[in-house]
């Protein structure tokens, strides 16, 4: 059973592996190249009710609105940059005209502000980890090559290592294999799957070092 | 005392904890009521953010010849002028732009930015950057279009003696006088240079003409083509370093504040000059699109799973397990309180991290219920201490983490870290004294 779910395992991996390095992991619309359309309303809004309008010009699409300055009445929708220009064009007159008849008020396509931005380069967001990552990682392994010296060093370091990396590869290739996008839970997640693996490896050591102590008195 | 009065005033205490933790603590003021209890301080992913964009510069300047055909400052009367672009056509290149990023990345990495997204448009060189709105955030945003460009010039001629490229390293300098506290800018030359500051401070000197006038000779150090400051020597400088009087303070808000002024002009001359032009486009505050409406469903079945793991302890332990619940829901309270208390900045990883305190605690719990099962009351403080050991053996690689992230630069990273940091501590000594005391008084 052990061996299946083993094998399993490696083989998302390496599915995964594949998956990043050939069509790369997807990106939320927060790190990718994105549209921002930015509206001023100028009136005072719940941001459900412009969510439903956009929802409406923008079906099945995700979107993200958020309120601009601190007068609560300007917004920004932010959308994927799939579209071409013209067919963009038409969805803000959409949107202005359901905002006009919404909220009453006099706004023209030209009032409205739209921003293409370039995506964001994930590496910029996952280097400010390795360093203090790797130095946490070195101290730990010398930390239970100590105290679990009685199980092997070597053995013990290699476990962690390994443990470690399967886990977060395989969280990473489940993320690229079914398309997920990379957002902002996708790192502190990883970062739970970390706490979660030393924890139930120092406890699994623990637990091996104690029946050791047990067997070696019991000699 | 009384084993029921004990548990009465530890419940009585979490209870009040947890008040105070999850509602706060009002007190009248003026017509007002005030909480005591400090708000969260959020991160930008939570809170908002700033967005700046800077464009490259498509301005054109106009360059004054005299009538020999010699570039001059101003205006000649017989003189000619033409307008050439900010930017020449051959440096805009995607090199240019990415350095450009590149040093943005530096100065705002060097202004102690913990967090910060930058977007480059590698077809324009347009860049864009999200960065927390605090107390840093104008100076940050002044720093992104400044080309940055300083040199040592001629104060008559405009001959440029020296420049960003001849600086190892600027740095901030302090002395002690008698009329107050003096802040250097102190610049160290590289070694190829110091011999020219050396020729710098010998020929731009006050001297004393035939006639007994004096005359000096200044150099003017400028930053973006503005004087800083225009000086002659007293003294060679052997060196390589240029030591500038920024001011001399006889308070801490002064002394802050010619601080701040000299360290931003050292990051400046430090990171070295950006190679385009650049001039503002966007410059505005976008709250965070996670409401408290985002919360909620996390919230209830994070909610969820705290209830169906109180129930495993009740079923499981009975009265050990009622009590096991009573000090989980303080430690939380405490946990909360602590992360106001302390200023702790919360993002999306310190929530993870709160999640991660919040199981790790009830592991502690379960193991040490596990643990004091098998025992006899009489026993129950020796295997209580003894499963405490046990736990904090294996809470120390997290503890690694919490400490080293603690000191991380990058804000998401020191979040999660001092969360994961705190929540440990305050776990291990809440149980210490409050889960111990509940338990041995069954």
């Amino acid at each position: 059973m052990k061996k299946i779910v083993y094998a399993i395992l490696i083989c998302i991996i390496i599915a995964g592996i594949i998956v990043i390095s050939t069509v790369g992991v997807k990106a939320d619309i927060i790190y990718s190249k994105n549209v921002e359309i930015y509206v001023y309303l100028g009136k005072t809004f719940e941001k459900n009710d412009i969510k439903a309008t956009v929802n409406e010009v923008f079906p099945k699409e995700r979107t993200i609105i958020q309120e601009i300055e601190l007068f609560q009445d300007m917004f920004c929708v932010t959308l994927a940059d799939t579209r071409p220009e013209e067919e963009l064009s038409s969805k803000v007159e959409e949107l202005v005209n359901k905002i006009n008849e919404k909220y009453e008020t006099k706004l023209k396509t030209d009032d409205i502000e739209i921003r293409h931005n370039p995506k964001v380069n994930l590496s910029s967001i996952i280097i400010p980890y390795a360093w203090t990552l790797g130095i946490s990682m070195a101290a730990i392994l010398v930390f239970v090559g100590i105290r679990y010296k009685k199980l092997g060093t070597i053995r013990t370091i290699l476990t962690y290592i390994i443990s470690i990396v399967a886990v977060e590869m395989f969280y990473l290739s489940i993320l690229a294999i079914v398309r997920y996008p990379i957002n902002r839970v996708v790192i502190p997640i990883g970062l739970l799957l970390l706490i979660i693996v030393l924890v139930v490896l120092s406890f699994t050591n623990e637990k091996k070092l104690a029946k050791k102590f047990v067997e070696q008195k019991r000699k | 005392m009384n084993r029921r009065l004990t548990i009465a005033l530890i419940t009585l205490l979490i209870i009040l904890l947890s008040i105070i933790s999850f509602a706060g603590l009002f007190v009248q003021n003026t017509k007002f009521m005030k909480n005591l209890v400090p708000e969260y301080k959020l991160g930008m992913d939570l809170e908002g953010y700033r967005t700046i964009t800077v464009d490259v510069s498509d301005e054109e300047k106009t360059i004054y010849y005299d009538k020999d055909g010699n570039i001059v400052s101003s205006e000649d009367k017989d003189g000619t002028s033409e307008k050439v672009p900010v930017n020449k056509d051959e440096d805009l290149t995607k090199e240019n732009y990415i350095k450009a990023r590149d040093l943005i990345r530096a100065r705002l990495s060097d202004l102690e930015i913990k967090e910060y997204l930058v977007r480059l448009d590698e077809e324009n060189g347009s860049i864009t950057v999200q960065i927390p709105e605090d107390d840093k955030t104008d100076i940050a945003s002044q720093f992104l279009g400044t080309v940055g460009k300083f040199t040592i010039e001629d104060a008559e001629t405009g001959e440029v003696l020296l420049d960003s490229s001849n600086v190892k390293k600027a740095q901030v300098g302090y002395n002690s006088l008698s009329s107050g506290t003096a802040i250097y800018l102190s610049i160290e030359f590289n070694k190829d240079s110091k011999e020219k500051l050396r020729e710098i401070s010998t020929t731009y000197v006050t001297t004393t003409d035939e006639e007994g006038k004096e005359v000096e000779k200044q150099v003017s150090l400028k930053i973006d083509g503005s004087t800083m400051l225009s000086t002659s020597f007293e003294d060679e400088l052997t060196d390589g370093v240029l030591p500038i009087s920024m001011g001399i303070a006889t308070d801490n808000t002064t002394l802050n504040t010619y601080k701040q002024q000299t360290s931003n002009i050292a990051i400046l001359i430090n990171n070295g000059p950006l190679p385009l032009e650049y001039e503002d486009n966007q410059n505005r505050f976008i709250k965070s699109d996670l409401g408290l409406e985002d919360a909620i469903i996390p919230a209830i079945i994070l909610a969820v799973i705290v209830i169906i793991g109180f129930i495993v302890l009740l079923i499981k332990y009975k009265k050990l397990g009622l009590f096991a619940i009573i000090s989980y829901i303080g430690y939380v309270a405490i946990l909360l309180l602590a992360l106001r208390i302390f200023n702790i900045v919360i993002t999306l990883e310190g929530i993870c991290g709160i999640v991660a305190s919040m199981i790790l605690n009830y592991i502690l719990l379960i193991y040490l219920l596990h643990e004091l099962k098998k025992k006899d009351v009489a026993e129950y403080k020796i295997a209580f201490n003894k499963a405490i050991l046990s736990v904090t053996l294996v809470l120390v690689p997290i503890l690694i983490i919490g400490i080293v992230l603690c000191f991380a630069a990058w804000m998401p990273a020191f979040s999660f870290g001092t969360v994961v940091f705190w929540g440990i501590v305050i776990m291990m000594l809440y149980n210490i004294s409050i889960t111990k005391v509940l338990f041995l008084n069954k």
